[in-house]
């Protein structure tokens, strides 16, 4: 074989591998990331955010409202598997007011929509935005609230998280 | 196959297929293997020794850097700015080699070629640590955790880690000529081997020189969280709360082992720690636990200046003093005010030195730390936000570089990991993997002594400006007798 043809064997070889390498560090690069990843931390499972129709998934977590009630205002109470939510928010010791029309929502409130069994639990806001929980989703930052039929507030509450 | 060698490199087209390898051996190097660093600029000298100009040189060079910085894309999830300011960053540093290399390399294959090609390398990267907003990346932190080179790597106590970079750029330069005219340069290349020997054995002879220092115990808190866990904590208090409850379980648990310190990572808790008593009782050691906690958190000062902390607080919840993180990140901690002075922190009766994650990557910053009595050197990090990527590896190699340069124990206690205790020697004893909640615990020495290269600095650059200076002569004498003949 010629010096030449040698030379361009070569290089044509080395372009191969290099185009080789570069699409496998592409590829691990988009794994590592796209932060798909689910970490097992030291309480829960976190589960990457994402975005939802809603709005953007800021923490996902397929809770039920039940334990999300719990979780964050019954501090000592023993979550129950299935139990209705209305029986929680009773063993937390809630109070629970009904808005009148017009009012301001005050946080934490659970916005009941008509074409929902489970209503969404409002968190507060973040800037311009509205953070809720909403079942099986987790906690969501929206521009918009969600239509609801009525709201319920929150009362007798000590500690508020 | 030796012709094939020497010819190569002689058309354009196979000049920047040689800058490319070497781009892509630069970044091999710099986070998945670090042995290939010994011969990543290999393919470019060869390219290089065929330009035809000063720009072209400088281009392919220039194209090195930038590939062989694209490879930490791990800094892309800070902004796509900071990637590409950094591959920029590291192509201008390359353009300065390809334009010594094309003034002071002579083509002879002598000595002080094989001496230049080191220097330029060395002199490329020493100028990343100067300025206010340099970056720098080096060789040694590249094969920190190369066990088998330790016995060059110890040697940073003496000469730095920039002269153990020089080691690995001479490195690359004897495999360079070898390949290209081993004939000519073979007295040269035996001369410089024995060399790189003689440095290795004087190295194994320093292994020995991390005993001795009182015992202390150490544990570290790593809460293993994503940095979406904090974004979450921004707009939802139950979401702020699950990160409290992680540190404060963790931390109590570190305390019911009596360790003589705890340390947090950086910006452990984004809420005003210091100032809500509340969480005093939950976070800080009471008056019944006898350690001493190094908590990164961030302070808010009178003025509303807000401040990358880490302070040391005693048993019983005072804070004894407080660091301030001076190098920021650029762009992204914009947020935040930079500290005044790079001192060691009072803890207790002891001295400690604290880098808070970036600052990790500055040669001088430990040094410094050390010259004001740190008896041991505490790295807070935060990572999260790197992913699985490899670039919390390669800062972990940093860690080790500081630890050997100043002779120091070093703790490295990172948000999401990686978490490692870190001998004088730069060996990782402890160590904890990402996204991992837990403690690292472990015992070390404090150390009072100061080394070479912690009382004289970058001392080894006199030597290497040196090599620059007869290698300028040398081209400067060989173009007057040009120009007389």
């Amino acid at each position: 074989m010629s010096q030449e043809k040698i030379r361009n064997w070569t290089f044509r070889s080395l372009v191969l591998l290099m185009l080789c390498w570069t699409s496998w560090v592409l590829v691990r690069a988009i794994e590592e990331l796209r932060g798909g990843q689910v970490i097992q931390g030291l309480t829960r499972t976190y589960l990457p955010p994402y975005q939802h129709a809603l709005g953007w998934v800021i923490d996902p977590r397929t809770t039920s409202l039940s334990a999300e009630l719990i979780a964050r205002y019954g501090q000592g109470i023993r979550p129950i598997d299935d139990e209705p939510w209305q029986k929680t928010l009773r063993r937390i010791g809630f109070r629970l007011g009904q808005f009148k029309k017009g009012d301001p929502l005050v946080e934490p409130s659970l916005l009941v929509h008509q074409n929902r069994e489970i209503p969404d639990l409002w968190i507060g806001r973040f800037g311009l935005k509205y953070v809720l929980f909403r079942q099986s989703i987790g906690v969501l930052t929206i521009d918009e609230l969600p239509a609801y039929s009525s709201a319920i507030r929150l009362e007798g509450l000590e500690r508020s998280r | 196959m030796s012709s094939l060698v020497k010819e190569f490199g002689r058309t354009t087209r196979e000049r920047w297929a040689l800058a490319t390898l070497a781009g892509i051996f630069n970044g091999i190097g710099f986070v998945y293997f670090g042995p290939m660093s010994l011969i990543a600029n290999v393919p470019l000298l060869c390219a290089l020794r065929y330009s035809p100009s000063y720009f072209e040189s400088g281009l392919l060079a220039g194209w090195v850097g930038f590939l062989g910085g694209v490879h930490i894309y791990g800094i892309i999830n800070y902004g796509w700015f900071l990637l590409l300011g950094f591959s920029l960053y590291t192509a201008s540093q390359m353009v300065i080699y390809g334009l010594l290399f094309r003034w002071l390399w002579r083509g002879r294959g002598g000595l002080l070629d094989i001496l230049v090609v080191a220097a330029i390398w060395t002199v490329s990267e020493w100028i990343r640590t100067l300025g206010p907003v340099c970056m720098p990346a080096s060789y040694v932190g590249n094969i920190a955790d190369v066990s088998w080179l330790r016995p060059w790597l110890v040697l940073t106590a003496w000469i730095g880690g920039i002269g153990v970079s020089s080691f690995v750029a001479l490195v690359q330069s004897l495999t360079f000529h070898g390949l290209i005219s081993f004939r000519h340069s073979q007295k040269s290349i035996v001369f410089m081997t024995a060399f790189l020997l003689v440095f290795g054995a004087v190295g194994v002879t320093q292994f020995s020189a991390e005993s001795g220092g009182q015992t202390v115990k150490i544990a570290g808190v790593q809460a293993g969280l994503a940095n979406s866990q904090y974004h979450a904590a921004t707009a939802d208090p139950a979401a702020q709360d699950g990160i409290i409850r992680t540190f404060e379980t963790l931390t109590r648990r570190a305390y019911e082992g009596h360790p003589d310190f705890v340390i947090w990572p950086e910006t452990a808790i984004r809420g005003d720690v210091l100032r809500d008593t509340a969480l005093h009782s939950r976070l800080f050691p009471g008056n019944r636990d006898r350690s001493i906690l190094l908590a990164g958190l961030i302070e808010q000062d009178k003025q509303g200046k807000r401040f990358n902390v880490v302070a040391s607080v005693l048993p019983g919840g005072q804070v004894d003093d407080i660091y301030r993180k001076v190098r920021l990140v650029p762009g992204t901690e914009s947020h935040l005010t930079p500290g005044h002075s790079v001192r060691a922190m009072r803890a207790g009766s002891n001295y400690v030195g604290v880098m808070i994650c970036l600052e990790s990557v500055y040669p001088d910053m430990a040094r410094r730390l050390v010259a004001t009595g740190a008896e041991f050197l505490v790295i807070a990090s935060n990572d999260a936000g790197f992913g699985f990527s490899p670039i919390t590896r390669h800062m972990t190699n940093r860690a080790m570089v500081r630890a050997m340069e100043t002779r120091r124990w070093l703790i490295r206690v990172g948000q999401a990991g990686i978490s490692a205790v870190i001998s004088p020697n730069g060996v990782v004893t402890e160590r904890l993997g990402l996204f991992k909640p837990g403690l690292i615990e472990g015992q070390i020495q404090l150390r009072q002594n100061q080394t070479l290269f912690v009382r004289f600095g970058d001392w080894w650059m006199v030597l290497i400006f040196g090599i620059i200076g007869v290698g300028a002569w040398s081209v400067r004498s060989k173009s007057v007798v040009k120009s007389a003949v």
